[in-house]
């Protein structure tokens, strides 16, 4: 007798960590910038839902700014990195910072700051939220619980990565540029000519590649890539934490505020 | 009558008797002889005379004549000799016929003829008198040396000799000794002699060689074709850039052709080995230099509108390649989802597997990655469906900081400069909603002066710096004046910076009011910087892990304010702008800025321990950021340099427990110039305020050093006269007031507050 099962679905994409960094004015806006360490099999995008009211300001994939697209519920769609199928997923950036305007805080009051839902889990949830110094600002029991502030455990959100050279407007060729270990290896090379004749293939690949990109074609971009924000870390700041989100499941924290007169608050 | 008869018989058969006398000899002529007896008797004397005994020839054979005919067969020359001549003893003769060489055929006539050898001679016996006619087939080596090629051959003893000799090769120079050549001749790739040899001795015949080249027959070419495809879908059309490599592996090719698939155009064709291109009946043409065995690489573009969202994937073809295979990189522009359906030899394949060159030459994001190998009878397809989704809409610029110093006169004139260090992709202008009244009166970008205009909605400052350079951050400053109410002896008065539709990170505001009055209650939407208890670490990033949230922030000490970077006008210096925060215990940091306040990137910081002599090498991120951990406390020299800055040099007392980040300015300089810094206590440098606030509130809080003039200003002393009561070497009179707003999305800051003359 043979059964036959089912095979289950698997997890073909998954958000290793997430970290939220707010910065909260008084009058009421909100600035978020919302980092996460993907790791990726098969998904072409992941789908972002802002809270209401919100605008995106800029998005990257792998700290290289891209423009993502608009889905039919006004959901985010951020284009994925795909991995080696069988082989293990590396995990990479995906970063988008957005802005939410507010009303303007009391001396005293509560404030629910909802973040955005994915349609991926999320293993682990860091956030920092920096308050105006003349409050009092303290976090309310719920979903997330305060702790002393720790680093990022993955990796790609640690490293900082450099800028893009100043004044380049095409990829350089150094970036597209394929370094000799990466190049194919040719069974055929089994003595040197052979080997001066892949080489010299290779270069002429190169080339060819180098110049595509040169070429008016290489460089053609449609529309306007965001500009690189970089979150105002100003004032005090509380963090929190939370682990296993579920997909499309939108956190949320809550804070309670009051005017500190002895911090200058009136 | 009898007498004429026999006269008559004599004439009429005389002739015929003479003919046949002539003819035949031997028969007497019939008839009688009437001889006298003397005459009768003497030829019987001669008839009985004894007869002389018969003598033996002088030789036994005779050969009268040799004939040699000789041809060159690969290391030989081979061919025959044609012997004639004659027996002439009555017995059989032994005739030597040749030597020095080696027989392969003997015949006389028809008929094999036996031969002997005697002494290295071959030797033919024939019968006695009679005349003989013998052939032999022989050959003797050939010795070829370099451009030379020579033989021996021995001449027969014959009455004479005759050679007939063809050698390989066109008008080829035969030479020869010990005979002499006749006539030559070429015909057929050959060249032929006649000689004639001395009977006897050995020729020696030689001739120079050349390497004969066989004429080269076209052979058929053959190759092979990998063409990696790689296929762009763009908003507007379809690209393909195929990457082809064709190695041919026999005979010639001169031209490769490709059918241009249905719709498409070629834009580009690349290749070190293209000597041109042509399209000739939607076949493109590919004329190649170096038509040998080889490997020729093309990278090919063609493109097509696409009007709906579905395609058919053109996979490029090249004739009468042997064997065909290749891969197809799909990719798209902006976000969508794609279907892709293969067929024929198509298989999927991991994206990651693709052909590195191929991978190297995409631009977006990739969708769908395929192998193929064409066989017969089975064309590879692919057929894509895609779902395109609208992008959202992105920030094209924002300031991350806003440095606004402004002066107030007492007569209620303000003079504001706004420094922007902006982030900008494409937008062209900042918007300015001036209050009414004010002007502005000069601006900057990137350091170039620019000239703002005047929109029906607002003034205008352009915002694109000179070439396209949408990386990293630069500056942006204006100046407006605005003519307000004057002081009075008291009141309450207020102050706005306009709105700008860019937004911006953090504003630092600083104000100077007149040291005649006694300023309080200030309110707004700008909260003091004394609420912040020192420096701040902006856009601080997770890099290294050293700038960490939570400790570092917190609410004001009183005394310990206003540590602020100073608008940009920082001398060169060495400021702590957080003590003992932001930086992990042992490490030792900061930013680096120009004299305008901009941040100075990948500037190179240099550690030394002045007790240890350990060195520690560092450089500044994009944003001016440094940092080096791991310090133990102790004196560190730290030398900053830059590029086009002078170098500045610091003594610095450590504290691994208490560590501080500096803020660095470097003056332009060139490369050589370094200035050292006195080493100084963090205390020594707080700023002084050239008028001490006697406000309560502000009582305490340092002041900074009257800093040198903005350019801005020098200009405009010279081109704004209304300007000039504001002194130009004093531009910030008066009692400072210090300010900050995070996060100004498109609104005004403004400020309101007390005076009273004092």
């Amino acid at each position: 007798m043979v059964s036959r099962y089912t095979q289950q679905t698997v997890l073909l994409a998954n958000v290793e960590e997430a970290r939220y960094r707010i910065l909260l004015t008084k009058d009421g806006k909100s600035l978020v910038e919302a980092r996460y360490a993907v790791r990726n099999n098969q998904r072409s995008f992941v789908k972002i839902t802002l809270p209401p009211g919100a605008s995106l300001w800029s998005a990257s994939l792998a700290d290289k700014p891209i423009r993502p697209g608009s889905g039919p519920d006004a959901s985010l769609l951020l284009p994925l990195t795909k991995a080696r199928s069988g082989g293990e997923a590396p995990e990479f950036a995906v970063e988008i910072v957005y802005f939410i305007p507010g009303p303007s805080w009391t001396d005293k009051g509560r404030l629910k700051i909802s973040l955005p839902a994915l349609d991926l889990p999320i293993s682990r949830t860091g956030l920092q939220v920096f308050y105006p110094p003349q409050f009092r600002f303290l976090a309310e029991a719920g979903y997330f619980r305060a702790e002393n502030y720790a680093k990022p455990i993955s990796p790609v959100l640690t490293v900082a990565v450099p800028e893009p050279a100043l004044d380049s407007a095409v990829p350089s060729s150094a970036a597209v540029k394929l370094s000799a270990p990466a190049a194919p290896e040719i069974a055929m090379d089994a003595n040197a000519g052979a080997e001066r004749k892949s080489e010299a293939a290779r270069q002429s690949a190169q080339t060819l590649v180098d110049k595509f990109h040169a070429s008016e074609r290489g460089a053609r971009t449609s529309g306007i890539l965001p500009v690189r924000i970089s979150l105002p870390a100003f004032g005090p700041s509380l963090y929190l934490v939370s682990q296993l989100t579920s997909e499309n499941q939108s956190p949320s924290a809550e804070f309670s505020y009051q005017q500190d007169k002895k911090a200058g608050g009136k | 009558m009898n007498r004429h008869l026999l006269l008559l018989a004599i004439v009429v058969l005389a002739p015929p008797s003479f003919a046949q006398l002539r003819s035949d000899v031997l028969p007497p002529a019939p008839g009688n002889v009437t001889l006298s007896l003397d005459e009768y008797n003497r030829l019987l004397a001669l008839a009985n005379r004894p007869g002389k005994p018969s003598e033996a020839p002088p030789a036994p054979y005779v050969l009268k004549h040799a004939d040699l005919k000789f041809r060159i067969v690969n290391d030989e020359v081979v061919g025959s000799i044609q012997f004639e001549g004659e027996t002439l003893g009555s017995s059989a003769s032994k005739v030597p016929l040749a030597h020095g060489m080696t027989i392969l055929d003997a015949r006389r006539g028809t008929k094999p003829l036996p031969l002997l050898l005697e002494s290295g001679t071959h030797t033919a016996i024939l019968p006695g008198e009679s005349e003989f006619s013998v052939s032999l087939e022989a050959g003797v080596p050939l010795t070829i040396e370099t451009g030379r090629a020579f033989f021996s051959l021995p001449a027969p003893s014959a009455g004479s000799v005759r050679l007939s000799l063809k050698v390989p090769g066109e008008r080829t120079n035969v030479q020869l000794d010990h005979g002499i050549i006749t006539h030559r001749s070429s015909a057929g790739g050959n060249t032929e002699i006649e000689a004639t040899l001395v009977p006897g001795q050995t020729a020696s015949v030689w001739w120079n060689t050349r390497e004969v080249i066989a004429p080269r027959v076209p052979r058929e070419a053959r190759f092979l074709s990998d063409v990696n495809s790689l296929v762009s879908v763009t908003e507007s059309d379809l690209q393909v850039a195929a990457l082809v490599s064709l190695n041919v592996v026999q005979g010639e090719a001169d031209q490769f052709r490709v059918a241009i698939p249905d719709g498409f155009e070629v834009t580009a064709v690349n290749g070190a080995s293209v000597e041109s291109s042509e399209v000739q009946n939607g076949v493109l043409i590919l004329k190649v230099a170096g038509h040998g065995p080889g490997t020729h690489q093309f990278l090919v573009s063609l493109e097509r509108p696409i009007n709906e969202a579905k395609a058919t994937l053109p996979i490029l073809a090249f004739k009468d390649a042997q064997r065909e295979t290749g891969e197809v990189l799909v990719e798209g522009q902006g976000t969508f989802e794609l279907t892709a359906k293969e067929s024929g030899g198509l298989k999927r394949l991991d994206i990651r597997e693709v052909n590195p060159y191929l991978r190297a030459l995409s631009r977006y994001s990739l969708q769908a990655a395929f192998r193929y190998h064409r066989q017969t009878n089975d064309s590879p397809g692919l057929s894509l469906e895609w779902t395109r989704f609208p992008d959202s809409s992105v920030l094209a610029a924002i300031a991350e900081r806003a440095t606004v110093t402004t002066l107030v006169t007492s007569e209620g004139k303000s003079l504001t400069e706004v420094r922007l260090t902006v982030r900008n992709q494409a937008q062209p202008f900042l918007k300015v909603d001036l209050p009414a009244g004010a002007s502005i009166l000069t601006a900057e970008v990137s350091g170039e002066k620019v000239k703002p205009v005047q929109g029906t909605d607002g003034d205008r400052v352009p915002l694109l710096r000179a070439g396209f350079r949408p990386a990293g951050a630069y500056t942006v400053s204006f100046v407006f004046l605005h003519s307000g109410a004057p002081f009075a002896k008291k009141g309450d008065s207020g102050i706005s910076l306009p709105r700008m539709d860019v937004p911006i990170g953090v504003l630092e505001w600083e104000l100077f009011l007149p040291e005649q009055f006694k300023v309080k209650d200030f309110s707004g939407n700008a909260m003091s910087a004394s609420l912040l208890r020192t420096g701040y670490e902006l856009y601080a990033r997770y890099s290294g892990g050293s700038l960490g949230g939570g400790a570092g922030y917190g609410p004001s000490i009183a005394g310990d304010a206003a540590r602020l970077p100073v608008n940009g006008r920082n001398r060169t210096s060495w400021t702590p702008v957080a003590a003992g925060v932001a930086l992990a215990p042992g490490e030792l940091g900061g930013y680096v800025f120009d004299s305008s306040g901009a941040v100075i990137p990948s500037a190179r910081v240099e550690i030394q321990n002045t007790a240890t002599q350990v060195r520690w090498n560092t450089s500044a991120t994009a944003e001016g950021y440094w940092a080096v951990g791991g310090l133990p406390s102790g004196n560190y020299q730290v030398l900053v340099s830059a590029p086009g800055f002078r170098s500045i040099q610091q003594t610095l007392a450590f504290d691994e427990a208490d560590p501080k980040a500096y803020r660095v300015a470097l003056d332009d300089g060139t490369f050589s110039d370094t200035i050292e810094v006195q080493a100084w206590s963090p205390e020594m440098n707080r700023e002084e305020s050239t008028a001490p606030a006697k406000d309560k509130k502000h009582k305490g809080v340092p002041a900074p050093p009257p800093p040198p003039p903005s350019p801005n200003v020098f200009h405009l002393q010279q081109r704004v006269a209304g300007v000039l009561p504001i002194a130009v070497d004093v531009p910030r009179t008066g009692t400072s007031y210090r300010f900050l707003r995070p996060l100004v999305v498109n609104e005004e800051t403004n400020l309101s507050f007390a005076y009273k003359s004092k």
